[in-house]
């Protein structure tokens, strides 16, 4: 199995286990945090400038959620939340191109938020946005070796200690995305794959 | 008898869609403050709206603008006592693949097709639970469900989809409706403008051979803005002529 590097741009999950998890399937998580959420709205240069931090990289992970804090997001933060996916998705699009590789980018986004929830318009609002996004981009690659694919993960419940983790099941998590990273998932493109161990079925997707 | 509420707010008013909806919500008795980036349209609408059952009051306007919709809630109290309803029709559309696709222009289409709206909703949803009842209706895309060359577009379109699920939970005990129309290809103007050979290739795509009409999607909102759909909220209605369940590879 060869080594391999995903860049995770995150905004503000705590991403320890996902790293840890990934561990054994040989992929290397490199984590730029809350970059995101940075003051201002990331472009294209300051896109590839974070993402070539790692060196030539085989994926990208977008994880856009707005995590609890102090100040509650607001529409403006959604626009330079989006507008920094956009930088990002075109910068590793650009690089994988540049570069002539298989290349593939997933979006991870809460199961909560995705499937709408109330007191979560901000977060249901962007994941909304990132799925028709990667849809789209989806259609665009379809004939180039990038995929662009979403995962929907599970939060720790309320009722459960988080153990200061908010992902409800890491391995899992990792388990779909070392299967998406391998060469027999080139056909996987578009897709929205809800690893909610159930919790969606009975309820329509967005 | 179906029965509308008696005043609203939309915004793009005088595009296409816009225009069709409030000369029909007006006619279906509804008085509105309507708004739109285009003055002159606008100011036309109002002439044409004139002697319809329900008023149309112009107000000239940029959904961008972070007072606008203060300004229109204001309005639309003063000239009617509530706000019963709120139209999101505002939109903007500039195609172009990612690769080639400036990250400025991608942050206007969310700005004016996707932050617009929910500012709006915002500024408007405390007014509907202070009434106890109340409908909000956005028009969506088809190209939520992923648009070949429209990643900023059915991204903001998307995002409206998202937050409507959130917004009807939210609001659904406070007698309120969220809903959203997601239009496939309609006749309008800018339709219209397309060259030939690719109008000729969207239209094949669509099973019912023809391009929606904004009296399609006027018929749609005049519904979801009735009380015969009190028991539908967080939906999206999609009006596309089959096009969302035939191949789209087809017209790319």
């Amino acid at each position: 199995m060869t080594a391999r590097t995903l860049v995770l741009v995150g905004n503000g999950l705590d991403t320890r286990s996902l790293a840890a998890a990934l561990e054994p399937f040989d992929i290397a998580l490199g984590v730029i945090e809350r970059e995101l959420r940075h003051d201002a709205p990331c472009d294209e240069l300051r896109a590839a400038h974070l993402l070539s931090r790692f060196g030539p990289f085989d994926g990208l992970l977008l994880a856009p959620a707005f995590v609890d804090g102090p100040d509650d997001p607001t529409v403006d933060d959604l626009l330079d939340v989006l507008t920094s996916c956009f930088s990002c998705v075109k910068a590793a699009v650009a690089s994988f191109e540049e570069r002539a590789v298989v290349g593939r980018v997933i979006a991870l986004l809460p199961g909560g938020a995705t499937m709408g929830e109330p007191g979560e318009a901000i977060n249901s609002a962007l994941a909304g946005a990132m799925l028709s996004l990667f849809r789209t981009v989806a259609l665009e690659m379809r004939t180039t070796p990038v995929t662009v694919n979403t995962l929907v993960y599970a939060m720790h419940t309320a009722d459960e200690p988080a153990g200061g983790e908010l992902l409800g099941d890491p391995e899992a998590l990792a388990s779909m995305i070392a299967s998406l990273l391998g060469s027999g998932a080139r056909g996987i493109n578009g897709q929205e794959i809800y690893a909610l161990a159930g919790a969606d079925v009975g309820r329509l997707h967005p | 008898m179906i029965e509308h509420p008696t005043d609203g707010i939309i915004t793009g008013a005088a595009g296409g869609i816009g225009k069709a909806l409030t000369l029909a919500l007006a006619g279906a008795g509804v008085h509105l403050v309507a708004t739109d980036l285009d003055k002159g349209g606008l100011d036309a609408l109002v002439r044409e709206a004139d002697g319809l059952p329900g008023t149309v009051i112009g107000m000239a306007g940029d959904v961008r603008d972070r007072d606008l919709p203060q300004a229109l809630r204001d309005r639309a109290l003063a000239a009617f006592g509530g706000v019963g309803l709120l139209v999101n029709c505002s939109g903007f559309l500039k195609d172009s693949r990612i690769q080639k696709m400036p990250v400025d222009l991608f942050r206007q289409l969310v700005d004016i097709n996707l932050i617009g709206p929910l500012r709006l909703i915002e500024a408007i949803a405390p007014v509907m639970r202070m009434a106890g009842q109340g409908r909000i209706v956005s028009i969506a895309s088809r190209a939520w469900l992923g648009n070949f060359g429209s990643s900023g577009y059915s991204c903001a379109k998307g995002g409206i989809v998202g937050a409507t699920r959130a917004l009807a939970l939210a609001l659904a005990p406070h007698g309120i409706t969220v809903n959203c129309i997601a239009p496939g290809f309609i006749e309008t103007p800018m339709a219209r403008s397309l060259p030939p050979h690719i109008l000729d290739r969207v239209l094949k795509a669509i099973p019912v051979g023809r391009a929606g009409t904004v009296d399609d999607i006027a018929a749609l909102a005049l519904f979801l803005a009735g009380s015969g759909s009190g028991y539908i909220t967080g939906q999206t209605l999609v009006a596309c002529g089959g096009r969302s369940i035939s191949n789209p590879i087809a017209s790319t």
